[in-house]
């Protein structure tokens, strides 16, 4: 890992060799490190372990304007606090790539969602949900998101607990056709 | 979002503690029961979730690794601890222990592909991986080692490939673009319309190999000869031999003395006959023997067209079913409409501002939407009988209105066709010209402008549900739109039964004829395209944004209107289907008409409009956009089976001069085909066979409709079981925390004493 072939793409050949086989593409590595080092050039042309903080992260185009991106960046950083290296990153593109696994793309989704983290889906979390979807402009009265959470219930909590546990989460997202297409970052023009 | 803040900060402690409870708990022999026991006297409702159908990560993991996890753990969670952060240990634990049984490389190298599906952090992965390789492993031997070999190299070569597919994909950077905007829903239209330009390829490219070049080869060929024999023999016999190449000849000086090229392959009716555009070209009075081939035009003509029609049905069949299905599930998961929208609501592609607002918007309207059609059932079951009457009358009207405006439009087609057929001589301004020839064209266009915001308005006065009336106005707009086409073909054939009693110069090749009409609508529909886009939108759409009145605001917002841009290119479609047969080149035409469409479809996606305030799935307006495909395939295959089967072609152009109606030339070649072969498929049409086929495919059918029902039925009796075990397992939950409060109390005096 010596910085032998300049600051360009000094991911050292054996580190590239590593997420080659394990994850994605070479190439794909860089244009990946290229967009991570436009959000803060000056932090990460130097240091290779460099972290970005949360506000920074949110400079990522797709990022900026998502309603979770807190959750996403907090989901995928190892520090937990939202706060991400360039590890944590690709992590965060491989999940949202095209080709990852269903299961893998509703487990972080379920985590992205579960924000009071009890590994459930409870009322709370639906209501913040559905608030963070309508957005700050619109928001549904009391009885219509009463009423819209009831469906989703309704629907989803097949136990009749309450709750969405994860396996009922992933039935339901797993049934639904437009899940793998929406969660899609096509990071890599 | 707030309240969200307030727990996160609350809570890290307790996660943790139970997060490293809930490992223990999968542990055989449950080591971990006094911590458990601890963890809930301390909070009693807590044990909840440590309930195994409350995991998360383990119920992502498929039957075998799981079985693998359990038997394994005890064996690679020391060496973890070692290593990794104590609230990533459970994750780590859970994952399947890799290390155990491996015998050689390729094991080794599939248990490495393995790590990539976990739902675990890249750090912990490579964790694993380099556990994985640190191990001894034994190298394969000889053939296998070989084998494997040759299977990683071809992997890495599918790899670079793909790469290479990815740089190499048509117009990336557009639809990322697009979809940045809009989302998937309208970026689907546009992946609908390059499958369509593939599909033509595909199609032009069949035409252009069995037919195009080898006439226009052997033609040549003939010319040359008849040139070399022509200082040899006496001039006046040759010149009867070169009929159509010396009339052609002719023409090109006419061509050159009027006007431009164009102009007169649009208005000279001799053109028809000498223009590889047309079907007249494709003539037979010329030798087709080069040394010992032999070139059957009449059958390749026919076999090539045959050979496009099927395969457009194939693709278009094929993906038609990848829709159905989504369809189905969609369907059966009416009951996860809500679901739907809040968990995947969110198009994680956008990746612009506006963009976001309007999405957050329309995510709204689509909520409030659902929840509306549901009073909206509620209020259509408390509605009285007279209010009932009264709706009832009212579509009734306006179905009848519907149906009178396209009578009125196929009634003005067809005058419009009669004028334009009947040409006066005296007509010697072009202009004139330009528009008695497109007036057919240009009424059919017209009214398929028009009439769309006609249905939409009568629409409203019908009280649908949202989505439903946008399929009423999309299925009236594409009967509008069909018999519209129906009503120049019925002209055509009009035309061709009175030039039998009358001669018409037109009608020569009544197939040419055709064809150049449809090459008229299809270059008209583009033309008015590009035009009513460039001209009429732009500037409106210019005007919205610099403009403050709130009229003119109004009156320049555009939305993007998803069904009538798909309608468009199905449109073209239909005609490249519909002309394929009288006009081989028009595929190829086709493409490029609607490689000229995608630009100006992004165009008006990009600069024009504003996002829809609708939500556009991409799964649903998938199928939608292949039905009408399947519907206007039908409708472009059934004249032209009745033509090729009972009119004859015309009896001086073409390949079918010596036939009496095209089908005969197929007939003719099952006559020659060897004897075993016509017995064998003349057995297998017979009633006995079709009739036995006929009766297992219905009994197939049957078995696979009472399989669906068991199975449906079984669906319904495991989700009350379920719902069943659910409540089971709240009451011991309730007994057991009952029971703790109970143990503590107990324990509270002892304590204090």
């Amino acid at each position: 890992m010596q910085l032998t072939h300049g600051p360009k793409d000094y991911i050292a050949v054996d580190d590239t060799e590593e997420f080659h086989r394990v994850k994605l593409l070479s190439s794909l590595i860089r244009t990946a490190h290229q967009k991570f080092k436009a959000l803060a050039p000056e932090k990460v042309g130097h240091n290779k372990n460099a972290k970005l903080p949360m506000n920074k992260m949110f400079q990522y185009p797709e990022l900026a304007v998502n309603p979770f991106r807190d959750r996403i960046c907090k989901i995928f950083s190892s520090s937990h606090d939202g706060d991400c290296t360039f590890e944590d990153f690709l992590d965060m593109m491989s999940v949202f790539s095209e080709n990852a696994p269903i299961s893998v793309k509703a487990e972080h989704a379920f985590r992205i969602y579960d924000f009071d983290g009890d590994d459930m889906l409870g009322l709370n979390d639906l209501r913040q949900v559905i608030d963070r979807l309508t957005g700050p402009e619109q928001v549904l009265s009391e009885q219509d998101m009463q009423h819209l959470i009831q469906n989703i219930l309704d629907e989803a909590d097949l136990d009749d607990d309450g709750a969405l546990s994860f396996a009922e989460f992933e039935h339901v997202v797993s049934k639904s056709p437009d899940f793998t297409r929406y969660i899609i970052y096509d990071t890599f023009i | 979002m707030s309240g969200g803040e307030r727990k996160k900060r609350l809570l890290p402690q307790g996660v943790k503690g139970w997060e490293e409870a809930g490992g223990e708990f999968y542990q055989e022999s449950y080591p971990g029961a006094e911590s458990d026991l601890e963890m809930m006297q301390t909070d009693p409702h807590r044990i909840s979730t440590l309930l195994p159908s409350k995991k998360n990560r383990t119920a992502t993991m498929p039957k075998d690794q799981k079985l693998s996890t359990l038997r394994h753990r005890t064996t690679l969670k020391p060496q973890c601890q070692a290593t990794v952060a104590p609230q990533n240990d459970i994750q780590i634990a859970l994952l399947p222990d890799l290390s155990e049984n491996l015998s050689n490389e390729k094991l080794l190298w599939e248990e490495i592909m393995k790590i990539k599906a976990m739902p675990a952090s890249m750090s912990q992965k490579k964790e694993l991986k380099t556990k994985l390789l640190s191990r001894d492993t034994l190298r394969l031997q000889g053939f296998k080692q070989f084998k494997w070999k040759k299977k990683l190299s071809l992997m890495q070569l599918k790899i670079h490939l793909g790469e290479l597919n990815e740089k190499l994909t048509l117009w990336r950077g557009s639809l990322k673009k697009i979809e940045g905007y809009y989302g998937t829903g309208v970026v689907s239209f546009f992946l609908f319309l390059k499958w369509l330009i593939f599909l033509n390829i595909f199609i032009s490219l069949i035409m252009m190999i069995f037919v195009i070049l080898p006439t226009t080869y052997f033609k040549k060929l003939n010319a040359t000869a008849i040139n070399t024999s022509n200082k040899v023999r006496d001039n006046s016999a040759v010149l009867l031999d070169q009929n159509v190449t010396n009339r052609s000849e002719v023409r090109t000086a006419s061509i050159q003395t009027s006007s431009s090229k164009f102009l007169d392959l649009v208005f000279d009716s001799q053109s028809m006959v000498t223009s590889p555009l047309y079907y007249a070209y494709y003539n037979v009075d010329f030798h087709l023997d080069l040394y010992y081939f032999h070139f059957n035009l009449p059958l390749a003509y026919i076999l090539a067209t045959i050979m496009c029609l099927s395969y457009s049905f194939v693709s278009v069949l094929k993906n038609a079913a990848h829709g159905f299905k989504h369809q189905l599930l969609e369907n059966e998961g009416q009951f996860y409409a809500y679901c739907n929208i809040v968990f995947s609501g969110w198009d994680f592609c956008i990746r612009n501002e506006r963009s976001a607002k309007i999405k957050h918007k329309a995510l709204y309207n689509e909520i409030i939407g659902r929840l509306n059609v549901e009073k909206h059932r509620e209020e259509r079951r408390n509605r009285t009988k007279r209010e009932w009457c009264k709706l009832c009358m009212l579509r009734i009207f306006v179905n009848m209105a519907v149906i009178v405006f396209l009578v009125i439009a196929g009634f003005v087609i067809f005058e419009a066709f009669k004028m334009s057929s009947q040409k006066t001589p005296t007509m010697e301004n072009w202009l004139m010209k330009v528009a008695t020839e497109f007036l057919t064209a240009g009424s059919i266009i017209f009214f398929n402008l028009l009439f769309p915001y006609v249905f939409q308005w009568l629409g409203t006065f019908e009280k649908f549900s949202p989505l439903f009336a946008v399929q009423m106005t999309i299925f009236r707009t594409i009967m509008l739109r069909l018999s519209s086409l129906c009503v120049l073909l019925g002209s055509v054939y009009e035309k061709l039964l009175r030039s039998r009693t009358q001669t018409d110069d037109e009608m020569v090749s009544w197939e040419s004829y055709l064809a150049r009409e449809l090459y008229k609508v299809l270059v008209l529909s583009v033309l008015t395209q590009i035009v009513y886009t460039f001209l009429f939108n732009f500037p409106r759409s210019l005007l919205a944004k610099h403009c403050n009145y709130k009229v003119i605001q109004y009156l320049g917002r555009q939305e993007f209107n998803l069904p009538g841009h798909v309608l468009d290119v199905v449109y073209i479609q239909t005609i490249i289907w519909l002309g394929n047969f009288y006009a081989p080149l028009l595929p190829a035409v086709g493409v490029l008409t609607m490689l000229i469409v995608f630009y100006v479809k992004k165009f008006a996606c990009l600069v024009n409009c504003h996002p829809a305030s609708d939500v556009f799935y991409a799964s649903r307006s998938h199928s939608l956009y292949i039905s009408i495909l399947l519907i206007s395939f039908a409708f472009s295959v059934v004249p032209w089976v009745y033509s090729i089967t009972q009119i004859p072609p015309s009896k001086e152009y073409g390949p079918f001069v010596e036939y009496s109606t095209v089908w005969s030339v197929i007939e003719q070649m099952f006559h020659k085909v060897p004897d075993w072969l016509s017995k064998t498929a003349r057995f297998g049409i017979s009633w006995p066979i079709v009739v036995l086929l006929l009766i297992i495919l219905m009994l197939t059918n049957y078995y696979y409709y009472s399989v669906y029902i068991v199975n449906k039925q079984m669906v319904l009796i495991l989700k009350r079981q379920l719902i069943l075990e659910g409540h089971d397992k709240q009451f011991l939950l309730n007994r057991l925390s009952a029971f703790i409060k109970q143990q503590q109390q107990r324990y509270r005096p002892n304590n204090s004493s």
